[in-house]
């Protein structure tokens, strides 16, 4: 595995231990997910012992210590999402997706996440897919989200 | 952008920055927040920009994207000034129009307009709609003014003046003064005296101080931070700095959770632009004083918000909370004495500074002082940010300026202060929102959340769902948050699946106070407050679905059913084409029937019914 | 010259303890009995498990409960360890505990000690009680640097670095050591008539240990 990058990020944050977060998000961007030796290596670049890199890694949600899909479906499940519907939206994708959050499918093509508030509350139930904010959701508009992604993937020859 | 090395060199920057902005321009303002980029706010901004350029009129029309306005259900937004007309839901076709109708020749787009949902009257200006006519927007104004990543923007409308007046009229303990006597209190929810704080801060043995903004906002549906820090960057820096000079603060940070990307950018950007032109690191403003920022990213745990584990977090450990028996004031990053205050809080420092202790003690009341932004959100009409002054009652909040009710239900009630507060019943909507108030009751007034509730909101599935984002936010220290919050889980699961039983109740009631009485943390002690202001005003809920195996609002899965109206049903067919389990039996023409056994529940078939015919009870 | 000591009440009782010292500490050198799990004398209290809690006042202020393993004794400070209040959070404490790890005999034990007669929770079957002593062992004492909390809330467990015993585990056992949750050799739950062989039932072994012996001098071990 090619680690050049790993130690590049760390340079990037001028090896801050105030910057671990940051640079592990810097490094799952990277790879996708956070590999062991990607994390054995920050820890050694920032005097870490790896108990307490690896204790970190599988603290915080947003790291993912196993390989994300390539298309990240994030739900938010807020409390004025969830009043506004956010379990009706949960169930279908689910029942979609074939997966629980925090899961992968078993092709890796999504990745499943629920969050608890992206702070856009206002426009709730709110879906976060692929880097873009979708507001106003239920059941069949989020089915009809992943149904886009899985058709522009055929239409654009794109093996699965 | 050349160094400013005096207070001078600033007002004379200043002064330029004035003389060049044209009077008689037409500014067109695009939202710019994240909920309006949800909605293609960008693609209308560059749509803008594009056509200005073309038509050649860069000279005589000013194109700013805005920080968050705060009404995002109606986004994106456009404003134009000097008229002060405002724009909703504007799309990228709508563009030409606006330039060629509104701007030119003045003429106003009806379509565009905010409708009055029960005049149907239409409102041009951006002062006289309700939502934003019954508010007193301090804090919260210069949002729609600049753009925040232009520093620029923030100086012209006075940005960094009080900096200026804190570092050469005034000493530290003077402003600690001025910060004491406006009574301004922590908005992060704690409601701690600032002054206080900072007196504690700068009077704790050390030279080495930090400074710190709490941008952790996790509690779900508050984003009043989030729009702050993305909107205005600099009025959030500008309180830290002056707060620093107060305390003796040599460095500082700002912890912003992952979920804000834009937050992030734009303070990222707020600082280095800051850096370069002087206002941060060696002899601010030839004051002599030295200050820097960084800002540090959350990883997605709401646990990080507590000062003590967000201090862990800084640290680049996990965020476990630690005793408070010494408080962070004296010994907090790096065991040096710290300073954490909240977004909200620090951008209420240039103001008090700039207009005075007076002026902030004269709004509000007794015990709580200035104003304060909610998150409005839920089962309300209008949704979005509303600033108003402490006091204030939530009957005013959520129909004055909410509209009260959508979807033709009653409201039933209001969630205040996220997970650490409670609910509190539409029969006690006239109490006034201030810090003590709503403790009272049960609830707490929290950082600023208002989830609206309705007769559709089952209160036993709200209890659930609060007790379910602990148990998986905690961060597993403590035998009574850990194992306490799960077993009030189960319960509340049972009494969700009708399999409760009467001494359920009792149980709950008894782990609640032991898991209030024994946890470390604020997360664990404030744990049982939804809990428990359910209990207090929807008992009989709770007891319907113990003893009737009923969800009187019709939310819980186990214990509904989704049938047809006969009266009401078209035929049309539209709910069997997207039932996903093929529940829906009918003829087209003919009444359809839902066939209970195969039924999912998850009310696609409602969604789509445009005879409103599908029954949920 | 700085006073060495101060005067504290402990249960309506006067006494002067060292300064620097914990309630708990205080409580013990005077027979004052306050029950504890995840502490252990020569390693940093940790305040975990929360058994220890006590009713604190300083100076007639608010009483409030904390820990006493961590709280430091202050001049004048006012403790109660037996209020009603207490006993029926212990208690509480106990119940979800025994819940938890019934198979553990320190779990047991201090259920036995609190009098809980009824467990009204569903029963789990976890063999660690995440008390964090074995990783305060590791660290403090025989510098191993082996062991870890990983996880959060519920899913938070004791584990070794990605799942692998590292190069820095010397095999001291001290872990074993102080684990109170390992089951004594030939002690251990059991079917009637059974022999012990505990040690080659490789799915019963708690997901905590990390050399698999439950502190028995078993060759076969998986690690």
């Amino acid at each position: 595995m090619d680690l050049k990058s790993v130690d590049l990020i760390v340079d990037k944050h001028q090896e801050k231990r105030t910057a671990l977060i940051s640079i592990l998000h810097d490094v799952q961007d990277r790879y996708k997910y956070l590999p062991e030796e990607a994390l054995k290596m920050v820890a050694s670049r920032l005097r870490m012992d790896i108990n307490e890199i690896y204790g970190v890694a599988t603290f915080y949600k947003s790291f993912s210590l196993v390989p994300k899909g390539k298309h990240s479906v994030t739900l938010c499940l807020g409390t004025a999402c969830h009043v506004r519907g956010g379990p009706k939206i949960l169930r279908e994708l689910k029942t979609l997706l074939n997966i629980e959050p925090g899961q992968t499918t078993p092709d890796k093509q999504f990745s499943f996440n629920v969050v608890n508030c992206l702070g856009v509350c206002a426009i709730g139930p709110v879906m976060f897919v692929d880097g873009k904010f979708y507001g106003e959701m239920n059941s069949l508009k989020a089915k009809r989200v992943i149904e886009k992604i899985n058709k522009n993937k055929r239409k654009s020859g794109v093996k699965s | 952008m050349r160094k400013i090395k005096s207070v001078s060199d600033l007002e004379r920057w200043r002064e330029t920055i004035l003389s060049k902005q044209n009077q008689d321009e037409v500014v067109v303002s695009v939202c710019g927040g994240t909920g309006c980029h949800a909605y293609g706010c960008k693609k209308v901004r560059d749509e803008f920009a594009k056509a200005i350029k073309k038509n050649g009129d860069l000279e005589k029309i000013r194109l700013r994207f805005t920080g968050c306005r705060g009404f995002c259900e109606r986004g994106p937004i456009v404003t134009i000034q000097p008229q002060g007309i405002f724009y909703q839901r504007v799309q990228e076709k709508d563009v030409p129009l606006i330039l060629s109708e509104t701007v030119e020749k003045g003429k106003i787009l009806e379509d565009l307009l905010y409708e009055d949902a029960i005049t149907k009257r239409k409102v041009t200006s951006e002062k006289e709609i309700p939502f934003y006519k019954a508010q007193n927007r301090l804090v919260l104004e210069n949002n729609g003014l600049i753009e925040p990543t232009k520093i620029e923007d923030y100086i012209g409308i006075g940005g960094y003046q009080a900096l200026s007046k804190a570092l050469s009229q005034m000493k530290p303990e003077q402003i600690i003064d001025e910060v004491n006597a406006s009574g301004l209190r922590g908005r992060g929810g704690a409601g701690f005296p600032t002054g206080k704080k900072w007196e504690d801060c700068r009077n704790a043995p050390g030279d080495i101080k930090y400074i710190i903004c709490n941008c952790d906002e996790g509690d779900p549906g508050a984003y009043m931070d989030r729009s702050l820090l993305e909107g205005n960057p600099h009025s959030v820096l500008e309180g830290m700095i002056v707060g620093a000079y107060a305390i003796g603060g040599s460095h500082g940070y700002i912890y912003v959770r992952h979920e804000y990307p834009l937050a992030c950018k734009n303070a990222e950007t707020a600082i280095q632009q800051a850096r370069k032109i002087g206002l941060l690191g060696k002899n601010i403003l030839g004051s002599g004083f030295d200050f820097d920022v960084e800002i540090a990213e959350g990883g997605g745990a709401f646990v990080c918000g507590e000062s003590t584990a967000l201090i862990a977090s800084i640290e680049g450990r996990v965020g476990e909370p630690r005793s408070k028996q010494i408080h962070t004031v004296e010994q907090g990053l790096w065991g040096k004495p710290t300073n954490i205050n909240n977004v909200e809080t620090w951008a209420n420092v240039p103001l008090i500074i700039n207009k005075g202790s007076q002026w902030f003690f004269s709004i509000g009341t007794e015990k709580s002082k200035g104003t304060k932004i909610f998150s409005l959100v839920g089962k309300v009409k209008n949704t979005g940010l509303v600033e108003v002054p402490m006091g204030i009652t939530l009957k005013k909040i959520i129909f004055d300026i909410g509209g009260g009710q959508q979807d033709g239900r009653k409201i039933k009630a209001v969630q205040t202060g996220g997970p650490s507060g409670g609910c509190i019943p539409a029969s006690l909507f006239d109490l006034p929102v201030d810090f003590d108030s709503l403790t009272q009751a049960g609830s707490m007034m929290g950082s600023g959340g208002m989830i609206v509730m309705d007769e559709g909101t089952c209160m036993v599935d709200v209890a659930k769902y609060f007790v379910h984002f602990l148990e998986e936010e905690s961060c597993g220290k403590c035998l009574p948050c850990r194992e306490g919050l799960k077993r009030m889980g189960e319960i509340l699961d049972r009494i969700t699946e009708g399999k409760g039983d009467e001494e359920d109740l009792s149980l709950l009631e008894e782990l609640a106070e032991v898991v209030a009485d024994t946890s470390l943390c604020g997360l664990g002690k404030t744990a049982p407050n939804p809990v428990l202001s359910a209990l207090r005003y929807f008992r009989p809920e709770f007891e319907a679905h113990i003893h009737q195996k009923r969800c009187p609002a019709g939310v819980c899965t186990s214990l509904i059913q989704y049938s047809i109206s006969e009266t009401d049903c078209t035929g049309c067919g539209a709910c069997a084409k997207v039932c996903p389990t093929q529940a829906i039996e009918g003829e087209k023409k003919k009444i359809h029937l839902i066939l209970a056994e195969i039924c999912s529940k998850c009310g696609s078939c409602k969604d789509v019914c445009k005879s409103n015919a599908v029954i949920v009870q | 010259m700085e006073r060495k000591t101060v005067h504290i009440t402990i249960d309506g009782r006067w006494l002067e303890v060292e300064k620097g010292s914990t309630i708990l500490q205080a409580g013990r050198e005077f027979g004052i009995h306050i029950p504890t799990m995840c502490y252990m004398e020569h390693l940093t209290p940790y305040g975990g498990c929360r058994i220890c809690v006590v009713e604190i006042s300083n100076n007639g202020g608010k009483p409030i409960i904390d820990t006493s393993c961590t709280h430091e004794v202050r001049e004048g400070m006012v403790i109660q360890t037996q209020t009603p209040q207490i006993i029926r959070a212990r208690k509480m404490l106990a119940e979800l505990l025994v819940a938890s790890a019934p198979n553990v005999k320190i779990a047991q034990d201090i259920a036995a000690r609190m009098g809980l007669l009824k467990v009204r929770f569903p029963m789990e079957d976890n063999r660690c009680v995440l008390c964090g002593l074995c990783i305060r062992m590791c660290y403090e004492q025989m510098d191993g640097k082996a062991l870890g909390f990983s996880g959060r809330g519920t899913n938070r467990k004791i584990s070794m670095p990605f799942e692998t015993r590292p190069e820095t585990c010397r095999l001291c056992r001290g872990c074993d050591y102080v684990c109170p949750a390992v089951i004594v050799p030939c002690q251990g739950v059991k079917e009637p008539g059974e022999l012990c062989g505990r040690c080659m039932r490789l799915e019963e072994m708690p997901n905590c240990c990390p050399t698999g012996t439950f502190g028995c001098f078993c060759n076969q071990n998986p690690l």
